[in-house]
């Protein structure tokens, strides 16, 4: 029984995360139909300027707020470069847009920083874990578990409750029509990419302690589990994007668990030939609905 | 106040406008008829701003605003409802509708906006009490009709100075056609500048006070809507030479 | 004199417009090939590595051209086609007497058994092309975008597979033993074969109706296309024209690991696509030509290079740095590539009577859509 509950902690835990993480990649998408491989080289420099931070002698704890900032204008400052030009490209152009973004991102940090993995510091503090009942809560997962509700709750709110939810929603439907109802775009544009930054600094904060260490290559890991959930949660769907992450969460934590020992190094690819099996009877995902412009 | 001159717009090699002027009056209710592929859509848009155009003017109470956006001109006072209506389908009727006033929170401050707003919303749902009824379920889920109802109060909301209106009997079944041209009417009498783009004549004749009858991506006859309805032209555009000229 | 070359977008009529086109599209390869041969002949011995290399990538390239061009959906995943082919090609060529050492779980008959090393290659192309014939179904009847998404997964998927089936790869470890006899005329007699298939399937029946969904899908579909089987065989064709590059690549570099099977290597073929024009064969070639030559220049100067008296110190991450701008200004500028859609097309002697001049694409009145 115990080992079930641990498993739920952890399958939270981890499911929080690529809800997060998908949930910042589908505000992309909605608004612009941006699905970006960029996005996980947003936490590759969130963890080298914590390096700097570090260097230059700032705190951890103070880095936090830094960091989520630094995100947001960092997102903001790629959109203003890198995607406004394409406003109204296909998907699959803005999708390799951001391939070669992201590539131009990782050859900076290597040019700037050098190939070799990047360390930083995290207090002790962070490491703690409780221990209830036999079931380890490790600070670290609690956090990421409570700052994922946060973070969906709070959105949730911006999009049902206030003006600029609203004017978002609107432009991600249709944007034309919109634009005719006198809503600037393009600001709702350069907002969304400010939030999903602020998003994927957050992330940045819960992964970079389990990581000790940055390399260029870091974000990949990240970028191509937040894909694989938000296709599963059904592409188009800002809920569905949560849920597609915890699902994935659930179902890697379920084959780590269950998997017979010798199919066990074969759990990354087993989970992903299910997605995919999954996504294909079901092209609309787990929330049913595909908002793309061609078939 | 709304006029256009020497228009012309394409799309890639072709042309969907040429040489179309055209202007509308405070208070006046226009239509703009012809049949399909006349071009009528591509003027409205060309009127809205969501239409690059290749020769001509826009202006607007005097001033030049070819260039401008459709954000900016919805914002200065010339709003659009589309062709097919423009539905939120995701969102609710009110929230569809509080969209709409997005001009007017630009106009004036979002705090100073709310009790202007709030007042709006009252009389559009006054205009249309079906509306009030629904006002919590998503756009999606209304009839057709009452889309319509929407996408007018939507516009509404913005206090428009001009209310262009495409198309806004499409697909509607003739006895809600007829409440919507009613409330259309109600508009007109209470002074609303309206610009209607219909296929079918009879009903935007009614409501009109001149009208336009494009073909081909030109005027072909302006006048008044009496004159216009019983024109040759009129015959023309909609049956061509050959067979105007039996009748 | 007047070359019997010209260049179109879409075929002529008829059967011998299908030569038309594959005749003009083997006349690039020839192009490149003899470019490739006075490379050779000129920069000597030192530099033999760069040309063959070059005709590897072109293999690459046309390989995943052939599917990316042909249905509009990208594939980050293609790299997976690579390894498998590379593998195979590796198991069949190295000595049975080093199997025995280095791959002692391979099951017995494959650990005996040599091929010679045209028929390796081949056989690294069939079995790419098996994983593609079974893959395939799952990726071609999701939409574009998801489909593109699930090439990632594929990536990860056979990278997985390849780091844990040691007993047929080593996983991790090394896979060396692999004989060097990638010779020029292997290498770029595989590239004349492969453009011939890629282009003839362009030019088929085939071609045209994954092109047909490429372009609207439910208009394809409302005249009695189907979707998911127009895609499918430019996926198989592609998977194993990428299985020969691969296997044509392990026997260039004699030696590698499932660390090279990953999104990295998948970078430089994407490129050369793009910058070419990743709707025509001929842009893949040119592509792959032009990308060959710049990258070996930005290498020396990322290696460290003595420019006149002055040494420009070494700058790891350059190259990387010139493909992701590459590929951005290309898609802004130029999103059909250098090329265009354009292709290399014969102009043969009896051609039958012209169409009237259809409209370019960038013509097509629909709402502003860039690129493709």
């Amino acid at each position: 029984m115990t080992q079930f509950a641990q498993h739920v902690v952890d399958a939270l835990s981890i499911g929080s995360t690529y809800a997060l993480l998908a949930l910042g990649l589908s505000l992309l998408f909605s608004v612009m139909g941006l699905i970006n491989f960029a996005y996980g080289d947003l936490i590759v420099w969130c963890g080298y300027f914590l390096s700097v931070a570090q260097a230059v002698g700032i705190s951890f704890w103070w880095s936090i707020p830094l960091i989520v900032l630094f995100a947001t204008l960092l997102s903001v400052a790629i959109w203003f470069l890198a995607f406004r030009p394409f406003d109204r490209a296909p998907p699959i152009t803005l999708l390799l847009t951001s391939f070669g973004v992201a590539l131009v991102l990782e050859a900076a940090a290597i040019l700037i920083f050098g190939p070799n993995p990047r360390a930083y510091t995290i207090p002790d503090a962070i490491g703690r874990v409780w221990t209830v009942g036999g079931v380890r809560f490790p600070l670290i997962e609690v956090a990421t578990i409570a700052t994922g509700a946060a973070v969906v709750t709070l959105l949730s709110l911006l999009l049902r409750r206030t003006t600029l939810g609203l004017e978002l929603l609107a432009t991600a439907e249709n944007r034309g029509v919109a634009q005719l109802m006198g809503v600037r775009a393009n600001r709702v544009v350069m907002i969304a990419f400010a939030i999903s930054g602020a998003i994927a600094g957050v992330v940045a904060l819960l992964e970079l302690p389990r990581l000790g260490a940055v390399t260029s290559q870091s974000g990949l890991s990240p970028t191509i589990e937040a894909f694989v959930a938000i296709i599963l949660g059904g592409l188009g769907s800002i809920s569905g994007a949560v849920f597609g992450g915890l699902a994935l969460g659930a179902l890697e934590t379920a084959f780590a668990a269950w998997l017979p020992s010798a199919w066990l190094p074969y759990q990354q690819a087993l989970v992903f030939v299910l997605v995919t099996a999954l996504v294909s009877v079901r092209p609309g995902g787990l929330a049913g609905r595909v908002a793309e412009a061609s078939a | 106040m709304l006029e256009v001159r020497d228009l012309g717009a394409r799309y890639g090699r072709i042309r969907a406008l040429e040489n179309i002027s055209l202007h509308v009056e405070k208070g006046e209710a226009i239509a703009v008829l012809g049949p399909n592929g006349a071009g009528k859509t591509t003027l409205m848009r060309a009127l809205a701003g969501s239409l690059r155009v290749a020769e001509g003017r826009v202006l607007f109470e005097g001033a030049d605003v070819t260039g401008q956006a459709a954000e900016r001109r919805a914002r200065a006072g010339v709003v659009l409802c589309p062709e097919g209506r423009g539905v939120f389908t995701t969102l609710s009727v009110e929230r569809n509708l509080l969209l709409g006033a997005a001009p007017q929170r630009a106009r004036l401050g979002r705090h100073a906006a709310r009790a202007a707003v709030a007042a709006a919303l009252e009389r559009v749902y006054e205009l249309f009490p079906i509306l009030r009824e629904r006002r919590h379920t998503s756009g999606g889920s209304l009839s057709g009709g009452q889309q319509q109802m929407l996408a007018l109060g939507r516009a509404l909301m913005a206090e428009p100075k001009v209310m262009l209106l495409d198309e806004p009997s499409l697909g509607l079944a003739p006895i809600v056609a007829e409440e919507v041209y009613r409330r259309l009417a109600t508009l007109r009498d209470e002074g609303q500048t309206l610009v209607v783009v219909e296929e079918s004549p009879s009903r935007a004749l009614g409501l009109a006070t001149r009208a336009y009858v494009l073909r081909h991506g030109r005027v072909l006859a302006e006048g008044t809507a009496e004159t216009v309805r019983t024109s040759a032209e009129l015959r023309t555009a909609y049956l061509g030479e050959r067979r105007a000229a039996v009748l | 004199m007047r070359l019997p070359l010209t260049a179109e977008l879409d075929r002529p009529l008829g059967r011998l417009g299908v030569l038309a086109g594959t005749g003009g599209a083997l006349a690039a390869a020839a192009a490149a090939i003899v470019f490739a041969g006075v490379l050779d002949l000129v920069l000597g011995s030192s530099e033999h590595e760069i040309v063959i290399l070059f005709g590897i990538n072109a293999v690459l390239v046309v390989g995943l051209q052939a599917f990316v061009g042909n249905t509009g959906i990208m594939s980050f995943g293609h790299v997976a086609f690579m390894g498998l082919g590379a593998y195979t090609a590796g198991i069949f060529t190295v000595p049975v007497v080093e199997k025995t050492i280095f791959l002692a779980g391979l099951p017995g008959f494959l650990r005996g058994t040599t091929l010679p090393i045209v028929i390796a290659v081949v056989v690294g192309g069939l079995v790419a092309l098996v994983c593609g014939l079974v893959v395939g179904p799952l990726i071609v009847r999701l939409p574009e975008a998801t489909a593109s998404i699930v090439t990632f997964a594929l990536l990860v998927v056979m990278n997985n597979v390849f780091q844990n089936a040691t007993s047929f790869t080593r996983g991790n470890q090394t896979f060396i033993g692999v004989p060097q006899s990638a010779t020029f005329s292997l290498v770029f007699g595989f590239l004349a074969a492969a453009v011939a298939l890629t282009a003839t399937l362009k030019w088929s029946a085939l071609g045209l109706r994954a092109r047909a969904v490429r372009e609207d899908a439910v208009s394809a579909e409302a005249s009695g296309i189907r979707v998911s089987t127009a895609r499918y065989w430019p996926f198989a064709l592609s998977a194993f024209v990428t299985g020969i590059g691969g296997a044509l690549w392990a026997l260039d570099v004699t030696a590698f690991s499932s660390n090279s099977f990953y999104l990295t290597q998948s970078i430089g073929a994407i490129a050369m696509m793009i910058l070419g024009g990743y709707r025509s064969v001929t842009g893949g070639i040119v592509g792959a030509t032009v990308m060959s030559v710049w990258l070996e220049l930005v290498r020396h100067v990322e290696n460290g290079v003595t420019l006149a008296s002055v040494h420009v110190r070494p700058l790891p991450g350059l190259s990387q740095l010139f493909l992701g701008l590459a590929i951005v200004l290309v898609l802004r500028w130029r999103p059909a590539g250098l090329v265009g859609a354009r292709e290399l097309q014969l102009r043969l002697a009896r051609r039958p009577k012209e169409a009237p001049e259809p409209e370019s694409p960038g013509d097509v009145p629909r709402a502003a859509s860039a690129g493709g």
